[in-house]
């Protein structure tokens, strides 16, 4: 639905992208997840035609974004970051006005802007006027412009930003109701979002893209190492140096706050989890617990954008 | 052409939800109904003064002695000083706001953006010169006005208005601050009107010729003729030509926007 091969982008001296390659499938959410300035609200502007790439070629829906932009235009809906809203405007006439320079036939519009007003809740305010409406209403306004022209495509960037939580919720839970029917990028700089939303994720940093991968995939593929926690029923100070004895792990250390919990690390591959199960029952050890540790997203962005672990992004 | 007239009327709906429209339309025709009350009220006790004598009432004349003094007069002082007002903020609103995302990103081209806006405040020059119909109605009532000659009156009203609006426009597309647009519009008119007032020394040091090219530029010379009773093409063309000009020059300036 959406292909896009070694776009690159330059202010001035300034290069934005440095060649950013990727596809989304039809039905699909991909999240854009970066620190600011790395080139998410760039490369979607590039996508819906409001600025043209210094180079490289994006297609959506088949058509090129710089020689085909009207019929890439009508294919997409857009909530740049900050929702362009006229405010002196009725939430209705506001839609109806988009729906027309969207190019809605006529006798469709008002089907168009009733069931956009209605999925984004926006049916109890549909009669007022925008400037009078919460960020949040305001926000779904947005989404709801973005959406009246039933789009193939939609490119939101950073849908959920200074929203409260109740507000986020509502507006995730209306962008889950896209999957499988609409393509979707969205981006933002909140990891959990990305989680809760996206069937795949693109991280960019300085213009590049640096993982490309389902959320499952990045953590594990990026982890060097496998990590376990054990937890036992009794103390764990004498279990700790067996299984420091064993083959591949790396290290053992006492979890803080849990006296009888350990997090095992070991080479990834050596299959940790499944021979300290065995162990522990031809040894008949107190065992209440093992898991597996998987890796947040969080650490891995913070890995490949290059902060220092611990800063919050 | 469907996109243009949304544009238009969105912009039209805009300036009156505004202050700014009732006010620049109030100032309009309060200050000038109250001149033409004045003028009627001097041109009748002139004509009571004057009415029995036959040499001076073959000299009264409404439409010399109040028409057209009172409409070629002050309405193009007026334009000069508030329609740029009008203008200001058409394109550096959307870029303020954000709406320009929404613009851009839409199947229009930059050239229906721009015409949907200058029919859009266009429009509101209009509803400011229909206010003053009702003078003309007065006048009717009481007296005989020339109806061909107000005619061909509002007809350069309407031209010369139409087009200090597409400078004005033309002019918000180069920046995002308002209050310079709005200087720049009144400096970019004051500067087309006062072409013709250099005339004279010109003419003493080029001689004729360029003299009377740089008249034919000025905005003002070609609108007399109009409140005379005369039509004349070359008056026309010029300011649908002016008007051209300007509106290309903004489409372009739109397009460049994209290419940054």
């Amino acid at each position: 639905m959406i292909e896009v091969r070694d776009l690159k982008k330059s202010f001035g001296e300034r290069l934005a992208l440095r060649g950013i390659s990727f596809r989304v499938e039809k039905g699909e959410i991909l999240g854009f997840l970066g620190p600011n300035g790395a080139g998410k609200t760039t490369t979607m502007r590039i996508l819906t035609g409001f600025m043209p790439p210094t180079s490289g070629t994006a297609l959506v829906a088949g058509h090129d974004v710089v020689e085909r932009p009207r019929e890439v235009k009508r294919k997409i809906g857009y909530l740049p970051e900050h929702p362009p809203l006229y405010k002196e405007m009725t939430v209705r006439s506001y839609l109806g006005f988009v729906a027309r320079i969207k190019g809605v036939a006529r006798k469709t519009i008002g089907s168009a802007v009733g069931s956009a007003l209605e999925r984004c809740g926006l049916s109890d305010v549909a009669g007022r006027l925008i400037q009078n409406l919460s960020k949040g209403y305001q926000q779904r306004v947005g989404i709801a412009q973005a959406i009246v022209h039933s789009p193939e495509v939609m490119i939101l960037d950073e849908p959920t930003v200074g929203l409260d939580p109740r507000q986020i919720q509502k507006i995730r839970n209306l962008i889950l109701s896209f999957r499988g029917e609409k393509t979707v990028i969205l981006s933002t700089h909140i990891i959990p979002e990305v989680e809760k939303l996206c069937d795949r994720v693109a991280i960019i940093n300085e213009g590049r893209i640096v993982a490309l991968d389902t959320r499952e995939r990045l953590a594990t593929g990026l982890q060097p190492s496998e990590r376990v926690s054990v937890s036992f029923s009794s103390d764990s100070e004498t279990l700790k140096g067996r299984l420091e004895g064993l083959e591949g792990v790396q290290s053992v250390v006492r979890e803080d706050g849990a006296p009888h919990r350990l997090i095992v690390e070991a080479r990834s591959g050596s299959e940790i989890s499944r021979r300290l199960l065995d162990l522990s029952q031809a040894e008949r050890w107190p065992l209440l617990e093992v898991s597996m540790v998987r890796p947040s997203l969080e650490e891995v962005f913070l890995r490949l954008t290059g902060e220092e672990k611990g800063v919050v992004a | 052409m469907r996109s243009v007239l949304t544009i238009a009327r969105r912009e039209v709906a805009t300036y009156f939800v505004s202050p700014l429209a009732y006010l620049i339309l109030a100032v309009f025709s309060c200050i000038l109904s109250f001149s033409f009350v004045i003028n009627l009220v001097s041109f009748a006790n002139e004509a009571m003064i004057y009415g029995s004598n036959p040499y001076y009432q073959q000299q009264l004349n409404v439409n010399e002695q109040l028409v057209r003094p009172l409409f070629a007069g002050f309405i193009p002082v007026f334009f000069l000083i508030l329609l740029p007002a009008l203008t200001m903020r058409l394109l550096p609103e959307e870029r303020r706001q954000g709406t320009s995302e929404l613009i851009l990103t839409s199947p229009l081209t930059s050239g229906q953006i721009v015409l949907g806006k200058f029919l859009g405040v266009t429009a509101v020059l209009a509803a400011m010169l229909a206010l003053t119909l009702p003078l003309i109605y007065v006048l009717k009532i009481v007296t005989q006005p020339d109806l061909l000659m107000i005619a061909s009156l509002y007809l350069g009203i309407l031209l010369m208005g139409a087009a200090f609006l597409a400078i004005g426009l033309c002019l918000s597309a180069f920046t995002d601050n308002q209050v310079l647009a709005y200087v720049l519009g009144v400096g970019t008119l004051l500067g087309l009107w006062f072409l013709s007032a250099f005339e004279g020394p010109l003419t003493s040091w080029f001689g004729e010729k360029p003299a009377g090219f740089l008249r034919n530029l000025s905005i003002i010379t070609h609108f007399p003729d109009f409140a005379k009773g005369v039509v004349d093409t070359q008056h026309v063309v010029y300011y649908l030509s002016l008007i051209t000009f300007s509106l290309l020059v903004t489409v372009r300036v739109v397009d460049s926007h994209r290419w940054r």
